[in-house]
Parts: C-alpha cells; sequence; structure tokens
C-alpha cells in the first residue's frame, strides 16, 4: 500500500465540531483517504454543507445534529452510525467551546465550568458513547485536538487552556485502558491556525496598534522555527497520520504541530 | 507521499534501518544506504529493486567525518538531491555501571550517537538547502525515558541528541528544514531479542516469561516491529509534517506517554 488515497479505505470516522474550520478540513482529508464520514455539530446547516464536499468525493456522509454535552444526543449519533455505515472506527474530538476571554478573577469557577462542560465532559460523553462501536469493529483510533494554549499560557483563556490540558492527561488514561481493546488514543495539538477567527484577532491587535494585520501576522509568525501559521488541511494532516494504522504502534503521546513554535 | 524525493538512511543493518529505508521506498523515495557493512547495504539495496523501488548503497562510518561528507557527496552526484535525512546509525549501551566503566566507553558512544548523527547531518545540509529546504529525522531511545542502571552512556548520548534536534530545528527552520526525533520503546528485533535470552539466561528463567513481563507494561500487548517505529519516520519525512518541527513522538504501544 502506498499514497495517501487509501490509507483510511473501509473505515468510518466521525468529526465533531463541523464548522468552515478545522471540521470541514478534518472531514475532507478523512473522505479524500477514503473513510465515509459521521458530522456532529449542533447546527446542521453547518452539517450539510460539509456532507456535500464530503460526498461530492465520492464518500458517505452522515449529518447528525449533535450535542456533545447531551448523552441522548451522543447515543443516537452512534446508533445512526451503526445502523447506517456499519460501526465506526475513528473519532477526532474537535469540538471545543471558546473562552469568553474573562479573567479567572472576574469570571470566576462558573465561567469555567460551562468551558469545562463542552472541552472535557462533552468529548468524554461522545468518545464513551462511540467506544462499544469501535470494540464491535476490533479496535479504533481516537484523537484528541488540544491547543498551543496548554504550552504557552496567556491571560484570559484559563478555562480553555485547562480543560485541554485536562483532556490530554484523560487521553492518557483513555489509551492505557483501552490499549488491551485495540483502540488507540493520541492528541494532536495545533498552533495558531489560520481562519476567520485569528482573522478578527489580528485586525483587531492591528488597530489597537495602528500597524497592518499583514505585519501582525508577520511578527507571529516570526515567532516560530518555520515562520508560518498553519491552516486547517496542514493539521489535519497530521490527525490523519493517527488515525490511520501507520500511527498502529502510537498510542498516548501528543504531537504538536505549530511550526516549531514551541518543543514538546 | 515521497515521489521524486531523495532520502538517506543512516545505521542500515537488519532492524530499524532496513524497516526505514524499505518504507521508504514504498512511499516512491530513492534511499541512500549507509553503514559500514557493505554486504548489508547490497542486500537490502536489492531488497528495493526487487519491489520496484531505488538505492543506492554508500558504504559509510558516521564517525568518521570525511566519510561523512564523502556520503553526502556521492548522493549529491549519483542522485542530484537529498530531501531526507533519518540518522538511525548508533552505538548501543556498554551495558557497564557509571562506577565500573571509565570515560572512554562513553565518549565511544556519543562518538556514534552525538557526533556521528551531527557529522552527517552536517555535511548532508547544503544538499538540503539547495533543495529548498527537507526533513531530518533522528532515532532516539527509551532509555531517554526510563532510566535504566548500566545504560548511562547511551541514554545520555540519546538525550544530548533530543536537545540538539530542538537547536537544530531553531536553526535551521529559516531553510525549510524540519528535524524532529522519532522515539520508540522495545523494538523486535535481533538486539532486543538477544537481551531478552541473556536476560532469562541470567534470572534462570523462560524467555517467554521475559517477554510477558515486558508486554505487560504496553497496553497494547505487543512489542512493536521495525515496520511499526518506520510508519512514523515516514510521517514526519513526508508533507503531512511538513509543518511540524522541534517535536518528538514516541512509539511504543502506550508504554510510557509523552
Amino acid at each position: 500500500m502506498s499514497g495517501l488515497d487509501d490509507l483510511l479505505a473501509g473505515k468510518v470516522a466521525v468529526v465533531s465540531g463541523i464548522g468552515p474550520g478545522m471540521g470541514r478540513a478534518l472531514s475532507l482529508r478523512m473522505a479524500r483517504s477514503g473513510a465515509d464520514v459521521v458530522l456532529a455539530a449542533r447546527t446542521e446547516a453547518k452539517l450539510t454543507e460539509v456532507a456535500a464536499e464530503v460526498e461530492a468525493l465520492g464518500r458517505r456522509a452522515l449529518c447528525v445534529p449533535t450535542d456533545i454535552a447531551s448523552p441522548e444526543d451522543c447515543a443516537r449519533l452512534v446508533e445512526r452510525a451503526d445502523a447506517e455505515l456499519g460501526g465506526i472506527d475513528v473519532l477526532v474530538n474537535n469540538a471545543f467551546e471558546e473562552d469568553p476571554f474573562i479573567s479567572f478573577e472576574d469570571g470566576g469557577p462558573d465561567v469555567w465550568r460551562k468551558v469545562f462542560d463542552t472541552n472535557v465532559f462533552g468529548t468524554l460523553q461522545l468518545t464513551q458513547a462511540v467506544i462499544p462501536s469501535m470494540q464491535r469493529r476490533g479496535g479504533g483510533a481516537i484523537v484528541m485536538i488540544s491547543t498551543l494554549s496548554t504550552r504557552i499560557v496567556n491571560p484570559l483563556l484559563g478555562g480553555y487552556a485547562a480543560s485541554k490540558r485536562a483532556l490530554m492527561t484523560a487521553a492518557q488514561t483513555l489509551a492505557l485502558e483501552l490499549g488491551p481493546s485495540g483502540i488507540r488514543v493520541n492528541t494532536v495539538a495545533p498552533g495558531h491556525i489560520r481562519g476567520p477567527s485569528l482573522e478578527w484577532y489580528f485586525d483587531k491587535l492591528a488597530a489597537e496598534r495602528g500597524i497592518t494585520a499583514q505585519e501582525v501576522y508577520d511578527e507571529i509568525a516570526g515567532l516560530n522555527c518555520l515562520h508560518h501559521l498553519h491552516t486547517p488541511e496542514e493539521v489535519a494532516g497530521a490527525v490523519l497520520f493517527f488515525v490511520s494504522d501507520r500511527a498502529r504502534a502510537i498510542t498516548g503521546q501528543t504531537l504538536d504541530v505549530n511550526a516549531g513554535r514551541y518543543f514538546h | 507521499m515521497l515521489e521524486g524525493r531523495v532520502a538517506v538512511v543512516s545505521g542500515v543493518g537488519p532492524g530499524l534501518g532496513r524497516a526505514t529505508a524499505l518504507a521508504l521506498a514504498r512511499e516512491g523515495a530513492t534511499v541512500a544506504l549507509l553503514a559500514r557493512t557493505e554486504s548489508t547495504l547490497r542486500e537490502v539495496a536489492a531488497e528495493i529493486e526487487a519491489g520496484g523501488g531505488r538505492a543506492l548503497p554508500v558504504p559509510t562510518n558516521v564517525v568518521d567525518a570525511e566519510q561523512c561528507r564523502r556520503a553526502a557527496d556521492v548522493v549529491g552526484s549519483e542522485l542530484g538531491r537529498i530531501d531526507v535525512l533519518v540518522n538511525s546509525a548508533f552505538r548501543g549501551p556498554s551495558f557497564r555501571r557509571f562506577e565500573e566503566s571509565d570515560l572512554e566507553r562513553w565518549r565511544k558512544v556519543f562518538d556514534v550517537n552525538v557526533f556521528g548523527s551531527l557529522q552527517l547531518t552536517h555535511a548532508a545540509l547544503p544538499y538540503l538547502k539547495d533543495g529548498g529546504g527537507g526533513s531530518v529525522v533522528f532515532v532516539n531511545s527509551m532509555s531517554t525515558r526510563t532510566i535504566r542502571a548500566g545504560e548511562g552512556d547511551y541514554a545520555a548520548s540519546k538525550a544530548a541528541l533530543l536537545t540538539a534536534v530542538q537547536v537544530l530545528a531553531k536553526e535551521l527552520g529559516t531553510y525549510q528544514i524540519r528535524v524532529n526525533s522519532v522515539v520508540p520503546g522495545w523494538i523486535w528485533g535481533g538486539n532486543v531479542e538477544g537481551w531478552v535470552e541473556r536476560e532469562a539466561a541470567a534470572r534462570g528463567v523462560p524467555v517467554d516469561e521475559v517477554v510477558r513481563e515486558i508486554t505487560a507494561r504496553i497496553p497494547q500487548g505487543r512489542i512493536p516491529r521495525p515496520e511499526d517505529v518506520a510508519e512514523a519516520i515516514v510521517f514526519f519525512a513526508c508533507d503531512l509534517a511538513r509543518w511540524i518541527t522541534g517535536q518528538a513522538l514516541d512509539v511504543n504501544g502506550g508504554e510510557w506517554f509523552h
């Protein structure tokens, strides 16, 4: 076997957090490598757009509007994937709740709890629902999408950073517990990802400092070895490796995809 | 995934070096095979060619800086470029505790593992730069993760490499050269089989029992094979990892987490 096109041939992949950025890129990357894709997010309109693109690649797409914080939603997603696509081999936990950019002192633990409800408990909810389906298929691969914010800690992102760090350790526990079932669990920790959110942030910084957005980009990209900020597609390449059979002896690990901004 | 690329692999013997060369060739790379023993290189080259790939044996002792320069120049002139360098040549531990060892033994291990790898990398740099960038992978070791008595020379040399990789990632990033470590755990093959047999004999227990003790610590319940580890090296070599540098990826069936 050679090349990328058949790395996930015959596999079914669930991707949570479908939107125009990372979720879309992950879904299309999986589909291009031969997987059928189960698309999970709360907003159905976002799912159908990506589903059309997956189908244009010749793969099947299953849209399941899902709030990962809801056990019923997660159970329904798995039921439909089992019934309509035959089971689940891959789960990419990409859904996340953004931080409201408020300090711990001003926001307090309740603000953090809301972020943890999605990033930790929602992710674990969906993961727990998916495990039996993977076990029936004889194994599987799970990837948690983490963040550079766990490596380089900034103010006003406490709930986000701490929740993603919790997930990193949870992934290691799951790797230990699920190893005997043939299920691998790894984490990919991306740095800044290009897209509307980052553009908004760069525009804001540029306006505050009276410089151009390109100057902000150059400055921030200049902090890493390769002077580059990732597109979602580039991050999806690392995720593809972890969920493919190529990573069959890798579990419980974290790979930082950040152009050399932080070394792990 | 590596069509049209030229890869150099040092330390091509019966184990990981061979598996890596075969995996790179499977993805379309032309592979230059480096090690001291020419007969082994010819065998692996024949295997690659039998599979429809291209290989170039270049007998090289990485301890000799002149031989490293010559090897890089031979690859450059015969194959036109270097896109990928895999430093897998190594000298194993002397299995002597520090107080019973002498620094000459440590120095010999460092000469291969640190300076040999750095010499070859240095020699390959002009070619990697000429091609507009590339990927350098250093094979590291579980000895840096779980410290065992009697492996100080080997463990410390590999630990130096972990940091050297990060320094090189920082310095060579401007040339778009990526530098990463792959950190294997146990790899089932000649070295580990030999170690398991010696351990079993020393303790007067069956070989299977020693193997079971190892697999009991691995969540996947299986000792990874050279082919499993080679896939992580191929990943770092190819464009899926185009923007990953300075990182270490552990391939160990989950025995420990990094």
